[in-house]
């Protein structure tokens, strides 16, 4: 490659790069996908009438390549549109009667280029949005525009000083979660608005996340998040921990969430239950493999409830709290005011002495506070409880009491002896 | 579609805005700008030239310089892609998902400004044609996603606030906090270091003026949270501080420091089959024959330990050292009465 520090502009002697003639042609039979694209989305771009295949196949030089077929070449266009698509460019199929195949191509520049972005004055300033008519283009200090006609129809659109810091700080959260393909995603997003705005695009956050072992893999997140916005069954090889069991099922995903560092799909398995009594939430880095599904009825239109809330849903929630079928009411006397039990005074209702039967009332330690839970799992709430070492105690109802006082004559047994003996018959 | 072309087309379509002007422009200045390497840059700008000297080729004029030596520059002249391109679905899902995990953090006096911010990017996404079927994927419903990385409730969304503008403006904070295993709550003075999030709670890493100590705070055990005045000194993050230091595998450690002369202590649990996989599964480990599983931590808090293995009940078995054993052992007896 032939290089110069010489301004180009100045000196006749500056070489630019050499075109493949000179430096050996690229055979057009391994032209490089990425080049087909950006010579697909030029020739689309540089339209402002929709492109017919044949008008694509004078322009885009690998598919005027004489030596493959014709179909094969229209397979390939028909690919390279889809994978351009998806990466998110907003390429138009549109009703063409008088071409080849009866439709066009349209690409257009205020849908594919950014829009001329401006920062807002802390108040006063419209909202934003596109300027209302009459309002001037541009205010001092905004951004520069490209000085070519290809340019001239993308709007203005102003950002408020709180949304941009508050954009950047949701960039590094992001970047901060330990998933490089989603920080990356986060830092690519700030590195346009940085072309015409003050916005560090990799800036460290304020909060660090101690990140988790296990990872979603990122087909699948991407496999369920196609699925959702196509309102698609999906096929799932699922690792249930509970039962320590892995097996197949096909589900109606309901949504996606991030919760406490792992990626949730919250979906319906009709196998467990009509509407929301089958609903339930599978971590995405237990999958073992995810599909669409493609059985009989896979297909079929499912509907989420209109009143169905993702965030309310996906709140974060004791392990007790979670699943189908009836709530225990179980009252539980907070006896400890120790900084580990602050948050369980904030945790259920209030409860009185005056509701329980006698002999739980005369249980209650003096001085105890008395909270009622909705328990749907006995077990999770039984671990729970044990977690703050006697300064949390279940008094109601009776059955839950017994089954508390098993649980600590069980594990106290494993301290019968002053030292640990070999695993057999331990934890 | 192929990650390789993929991220070239990303660089590609971020590189050429850096150089609309048609000025010349260092190459490892640029190569900053768009976040790559600049043998990337010469590479994916040589991809740029061949395609627009290809023989058939109607798309424009397209000129590359490349200046010499290791301040050597770049200098670009084309028609095509001036402008960046619209944000992709992608890319505003990876923004959707901070927005909403910032949604969970903030006061409400700060809501407003989230909600805003994720309307002002969803104008500002390349929308896909709603008619071909493709997937749009979350991010085409601003505000679908929802994320949480730690429960907070109103008090600590005040108090986290106090933190982060004490950190961010390197004051200190006066706190009211309730230790794990203390019933009563002290005062102290903080100087916060870091918030972190792991194994679903908040904590400040801070050095405490009142012990002289680093301490690590969880945020649902302090009770109150208020800026020390501007009378305050503001204090300085020593530059070897690394609150990695104190995490692992998800967890925060307290980091106690072992007395003069004693080897810092650790606890030995063993847990049994119906619980070592999900051990396995957080902090990595291979079972025995049998499905148990043998931990070994630092033991910088022996309350920590307790309630840690008791809320496995008989699944989890403290094996060493024998003084935790014995702790163990009269905890559960003063709750079985």
């Amino acid at each position: 490659m032939t290089r110069s520090k010489t301004n180009p502009k100045t000196s006749p002697k500056t070489n630019p790069m050499p075109s493949p003639d000179r430096a050996g042609r690229r055979s057009q039979r391994d032209t490089p996908k990425v080049v087909r694209w950006v010579d697909l989305l030029a020739a689309l771009l540089r339209r402002a009438t929709p492109a017919a295949f044949d008008d694509l196949r004078r322009e885009v030089p690998a598919y005027g390549d004489a030596s493959k077929h014709a179909d094969a070449i229209e397979r390939m266009f028909e690919r390279d549109k889809e994978e351009l698509r998806a990466f998110g460019v907003p390429v138009q199929t549109v009703p063409m009667p008088d071409s080849e195949h009866g439709r066009g191509y349209v690409l257009r520049r205020r849908d594919f280029y950014l829009p001329y972005l401006r920062l807002r004055a802390a108040s006063g300033d419209p909202p934003a949005g596109d300027p209302p008519p009459g309002d001037p283009p541009l205010a001092s200090g905004g951004p520069a525009r490209v000085d070519h006609w290809f340019y001239r129809a993308l709007q203005e659109l102003a950002f408020g000083p709180d949304e941009l810091a508050v954009v950047q700080q949701a960039a590094a959260r992001v970047r901060g979660l330990g998933d490089t393909t989603l920080g990356a995603l986060a830092t690519s997003a700030l590195r346009k608005l940085a072309v015409d705005l003050p916005v560090d695009a990799v800036a460290s956050g304020d909060v660090r996340v101690a990140p988790t072992r296990a990872r979603a893999d990122r087909k699948i997140l991407d496999l369920l998040g196609g699925a959702l916005a196509e309102g698609r069954r999906v096929a799932l090889v699922y690792h249930a921990m509970g039962r320590d069991d892995v097996g197949s099922r096909d589900v109606e995903p309901w949504g996606l969430f991030f919760l406490g560092g792992h990626w949730y799909l919250a979906a319906r398995d009709p196998a467990r239950g009509e509407g929301r009594a089958g609903l339930r939430n599978f971590r995405v880095d237990r999958m073992r493999t995810a599909g669409l599904a493609t059985g009989p009825g896979a297909r079929a239109p499912y509907t989420v409830p209109a009143d169905f809330r993702l965030a309310e849903h996906a709140r974060s929630r004791e392990a007790w709290a979670l699943g189908g079928g009836e709530a225990d009411a179980v009252v539980i006397a907070v006896r400890g005011l120790s900084g580990a039990v602050l948050p369980v005074l904030r945790t259920g209702e209030p409860a009185d002495l005056a509701e329980l039967p006698a002999a739980a009332a005369a249980a209650v330690p003096d001085g105890s506070t008395l909270r009622r839970l909705r328990v749907r799992r006995q077990d999770a709430f039984l671990r729970w409880a044990m977690a703050f070492a006697g300064e949390v105690v279940p008094v109601a109802p009776a059955h839950v009491v017994e089954a508390w006082r098993a649980q600590l004559r069980a594990t106290r047994e494993r301290y019968a002896r002053d030292t640990p003996t070999a695993a057999e018959g331990g934890a | 579609m192929s990650d390789t072309a993929t991220e070239q087309l990303r660089r590609l379509l971020a590189l050429v805005p850096e150089l609309a002007d048609g000025e010349e422009h260092p190459i490892a200045r640029v190569a900053a700008r768009v976040g790559t390497e600049p043998r990337s840059v010469v590479a994916d700008l040589t991809t740029l030239v061949e395609r627009f000297d290809a023989p058939g080729g109607f798309v424009g004029p397209v000129s590359v310089y490349l200046g010499a030596g290791p301040e050597s520059t770049v200098q670009l002249r084309t028609d095509h892609f001036l402008r960046p391109m619209r944000l992709t679905g992608a890319e505003l899902q990876a923004l959707e998902l901070g927005l909403a995990v910032l949604a969970g953090e903030r006061p409400p006096e700060e809501q407003p400004a989230i909600a805003d911010a994720r309307a002002r990017l969803a104008s500002v996404l390349a929308r896909l044609p709603a008619d071909d079927g493709v997937p749009v994927g979350a991010a085409g419903t601003p505000g679908a996603l929802a994320a949480e990385l730690a429960p907070l409730d109103a008090n600590g969304r005040a108090h986290l606030a106090v933190l982060r503008d004490a950190r961010r403006d390197r004051r200190p904070v006066r706190l009211t906090y309730r230790r794990s295993g203390a019933t009563a709550s002290t005062d102290r003075t903080v100087c916060p270091y870091a918030l972190v999030v792991a194994s679903g709670a908040w904590y400040v890493i801070a050095w405490c003026l009142h012990s002289a100590g680093l301490r690590v705070f969880r945020l649902d055990r302090i009770e109150g949270a208020e800026a020390a005045g501007a009378e305050a000194d503001p204090f300085t993050v020593p530059d070897d501080f690394d609150p990695g230091v104190l995490m692992r595998d998800g967890r925060v450690f307290a980091g106690g420091e072992p007395a003069p002369g004693e080897p810092p202590a650790t606890l030995v649990v063993r847990y049994g089959p119906a619980v070592a996989r999900w051990i396995v599964e957080r902090e990595g480990g291979t079972p025995a024959a049998d499905g148990s599983l043998v931990v070994e931590r630092p033991l910088a808090d022996v309350e920590w330990a307790l309630r840690h293995v008791l809320q496995y009940g008989p699944d989890a078995e403290v094996l060493a050292p024998a003084a935790v054993r014995a702790v163990v052992a009269a905890r559960l007896d003063a709750m079985l009465g």
